[in-house]
């Protein structure tokens, strides 16, 4: 019970035994003051109502507060101490009601979902865009929502609006804790992925599947299954057919990437045990019985994707040699400093670059590559910084802003819906590297890493690479802060490009905008040198991509 | 009941204290508004519309501050000289003594808060040069208009303050505490609190902003005044039904109470 309404409900019971005891007395006073004391219990319970809020747990408290009360308008001893017993009653029920009911003092989840389907109306830039039915959405969530405010189950709460945010596609549109986000999050992929056996499937570029990750020593393992032996079933199914059922808890703004990590993600479907079918190393097919590990297929799954998009080991804008041609930019985010970042100024990091590659040439390396994978985006400034080192001598289109309207409330569109250009962006190019430049992307290259990946597409010596595309999200971000620590983000500012259509962010299609030059192929050598030999496969792409 | 209502209203006419206390709000607010008005003319980006919004929950802090002193003095004053029991005693009802005054104090105290409210708000669109887009005039004037309720609700509370402490100089003492309380950030003067009238009337002052911006830098607002039925309604419910509560239990206290 909270202290406060525990304060009230002992008040209370002070209050009757009190006002019990002072009923003769009252009644042999000519004063009225003594009246005052039958309204005081109701004027205690104001203020901590005040203070603490309402609650409906606590009506039987209240209650007592206003049978108290009668006192104040009928000057009779008698009345007063019935009165006194029943609110004295009243006052010590709330205590165990309130410590035995679930729904005290509930969060009220449904709430935050109302005022998110209100804000994301009218602040969603991309509604239209990605056809978005909110009716549709509201209806189907509603009830999911209402479930949880029974059950306060904080859990569910994030499952069910983790599956919310995937229906965007849209890799901003997020609910996110604003404290313990990440454990929060294994917690729930703990429960939703479903179980592990082992191993976890992967769909090769030639569409075959493979087992990847494989548990050493486990029945998997026993039974000849190794990274890269070839699943041909799996629960009975082929492997293109496993149940997507877990695929509602992710978002992927473009759907080759969602292609990309089906079967991967899908991997835990399955009761407690399996039946799998595989090619073993003679070339025969072969079944195996795999019952569930005790742990989770999330941990298995969680691993893979660390090994198949993991990035350079090293801190974020840091420098690392990887031969003697060729030296790679680890950037994690596009933010450098808070000073940078309020400013808008990059000239700071820009020195800083400018004169690591004047080192660089100084060391005959001709090779840079910037490794983005997993930058989860940032300021626009920093993709300007950063571009105008590498672009030709020039302007380079950026993106445009669209237009805003203070009357209208918003961004304006024209008599075909369409949003009306404002003002281009443009990157002056500096030119001054004038080598080669990889940049190495992954599904999770978001926002201002999608920014860059668009601004320095097609330009001479650039190649961009990587297994997907980026993340096809580049609008700006806005969002809304719950009473409970978590935050909704999502596409609040909208940019457009030289068309006038939205800027790289996929529509209904489910296409973003976004493209890579080169897309490495997920094969059997890629899944070998990642997970038999520990090693970075797109970069050894990239390296090998100069030679 | 007429006559003390009239005597009231010429009362209130000749009343120093009650006059110094509203020149006295409404200078202070005029004073820091024209500060304000002078940051806001460093930059002319600020719209009067979007002053109102910076502006509103100060001045209707302030403006409380009159509100408060005034039905203390309307409703307390003539607890000190013992004009209420001469009423009484030349043939008056207590009802008619009782919302002789109440009645004149929610009717004044309300249009005289309101007018607390709004009066700096326009001097200072009128400084900055206009309105402007940015934010809703009908809103702003519907959420004004909606605050007539609290205010009400928030003087019958204090008459019944008054008519039980019968002294409007500890009535004010207690107004002040309470202002204080006010400006703080705390559940009581920050949520939407429908069971204390002036709780509720800082959530309508208190305007939510949505931003978006400019790849260059620059931000939008757009400030979310529109009020939904789900606030409207039960701000006027509640206030009538604890208003008339807080009256009627001020009424029953002065009733049954010797005048002494």
């Amino acid at each position: 019970m909270e202290n406060l309404d525990l304060v009230l409900a002992l008040l209370l019971i002070v209050f009757s035994a009190a006002l019990f005891v002072i009923s003769k007395a009252a009644e042999k006073r000519v004063t009225q003051k003594w009246r005052i004391c039958y309204a005081a219990p109701v004027m205690a319970g104001l203020v901590i109502v005040g203070i603490a809020g309402f609650d409906s747990y606590m009506l039987t408290a209240y209650l007592a507060a206003i049978v108290l009360l009668a006192g104040f308008f009928v000057d009779n001893g008698r009345l007063r101490r019935v009165a006194s017993v029943i609110a004295a009653a009243l006052a010590i029920v709330t205590i165990p009601v309130c410590t035995m009911s679930k729904g005290y003092r509930a969060y009220d989840y449904v709430q935050d979902f109302k005022d998110s389907i209100k804000s994301m109306e009218s602040h969603y830039v991309l509604a239209d865009h990605k056809e978005i039915d909110f009716d549709a959405l509201y209806d189907e969530f509603l009830p999911r929502f209402e479930a949880v405010n029974s059950s306060q189950d904080e859990q569910e709460n994030l499952i069910v609006w983790t599956e919310l945010c995937a229906r965007f596609n849209d890799g901003h549109v997020g609910y996110i804790s604003s404290k313990d986000h990440e454990k929060a999050m294994t917690d729930m992929y703990d429960k939703v992925l479903g179980n592990d056996y082992g191993l976890a499937p992967m769909t090769l570029s030639d569409g075959r599947t493979a087992a990847v990750n494989v548990e050493p020593d486990s029945e998997a393992y026993k039974a000849g299954i190794r990274n890269g032996t070839i699943i041909t079933s799996w629960d009975g199914v082929s492997p293109e057919n496993i149940s997507d059922e877990a695929m509602k808890y992710f978002s992927f703004a473009d759907k080759d990437n969602k292609e990309f990590f089906r079967t991967l993600l899908c991997g835990g479907t399955g009761g407690d045990s399996i039946t799998i079918g595989f090619i073993d190393e003679s070339g025969k097919e072969k079944t195996a019985e795999l019952t569930k590990l005790g742990a989770y297929y999330s941990g298995r799954l969680e691993s893979a994707f660390a090994k198949i998009t993991g990035g350079i080991e090293t801190g974020h804008l840091m420098w690392e040699d990887i031969d003697e041609k060729t030296s790679a930019f680890r950037i994690k985010m596009m933010m450098a400093d808070s000073t940078s970042m309020e400013s808008g100024d990059y000239r700071g990091l820009k020195y800083d670059i400018t004169s690591k590659l004047e080192e660089l040439k100084s060391q005959g390396k001709d090779h840079v590559i910037l490794d983005m994978r997993d930058n989860s985006g940032g300021d626009g400034g920093m993709v300007k910084a950063i571009a105008s080192i590498f672009a030709p001598v020039g302007e380079h289109y950026y993106c445009t802003d669209a237009l805003w309207s203070d009357a209208a409330g918003g961004y304006v569109t024209d008599e075909n819906g369409r949003f009306i250009k404002d003002k281009d962006n443009y990157v002056t190019g500096e030119d001054l590297w004038d080598g080669k430049l990889t940049i190495i992307v992954n599904h999770n290259s978001v926002s201002a890493a999608d920014h860059l990946v668009e601004v320095m597409q097609g330009m001479p010596d650039v190649t961009i690479i990587g297994f997907t595309e980026p993340n096809g999200s580049a609008q700006g971000v806005g969002g809304l802060m719950f009473d409970n620590d978590y935050v909704l983000s999502f596409s609040g500012s909208l940019l457009l490009d030289e068309n006038g259509d939205v800027s790289v962010d996929s529509g209904s299609d489910h296409e973003s905008g976004n493209d890579i030059d080169i897309r490495v192929p997920f094969d059997e050598e890629a899944l070998h040198i990642i997970f038999d030999e520990g090693k970075d496969h797109l970069l050894l792409k990239a390296l090998e991509m100069y030679e | 009941m007429k006559n003390i209502m009239k005597s009231q209203l010429i009362q209130l006419r000749k009343d120093k204290i009650s006059r110094f206390i509203f020149v006295g709000v409404l200078a202070v607010t005029l004073i820091i508004v024209l500060m304000m008005a002078d940051a806001a003319l460093g930059d002319m980006e600020i719209s009067g519309g979007e002053q109102a919004v910076a502006l509103l929950t100060m001045t209707q802090l302030l403006a409380q501050f009159f509100m408060y002193l005034f039905t203390a003095q309307v409703c307390g004053a003539d607890f000190t000289d013992k004009t209420m029991n001469y009423e009484i005693m030349s043939g008056h009802t207590r009802r008619e003594v009782y919302f002789g005054r109440v009645i004149p104090a929610i009717v004044i105290g309300t249009l005289g808060t309101m007018f607390l409210i709004a009066a700096p708000i326009v001097a200072e669109v009128m400084i900055v040069g206009g309105w402007g887009d940015k934010v809703s005039l009908a809103d702003m004037l519907q959420r004004l208009l909606l605050m007539a309720f609290p205010i009400a609700r928030t003087i019958c509370e204090f008459v019944f303050l008054t008519f039980i402490i019968k002294n409007p100089y500890i009535v004010m003492g207690i107004s002040y505490l309470l202002c204080v309380i006010l400006g703080m950030n705390i559940p009581v003067t920050r949520d939407h609190c429908f069971v204390l009238g002036m709780s509720n009337l800082n959530a309508l002052t208190v305007i939510d902003r949505w931003d978006s911006f400019r790849l260059g830098g620059d931000l939008y607002y757009i400030y979310e005044t529109g009020l939904s039925a789900d606030f409207v309604l039960p701000t006027i419910i509640v206030s009538v039904v604890v208003g008339a509560a807080a009256l009627l239990l001020g009424y029953t206290f002065f009733k049954n109470d010797d005048m002494h």
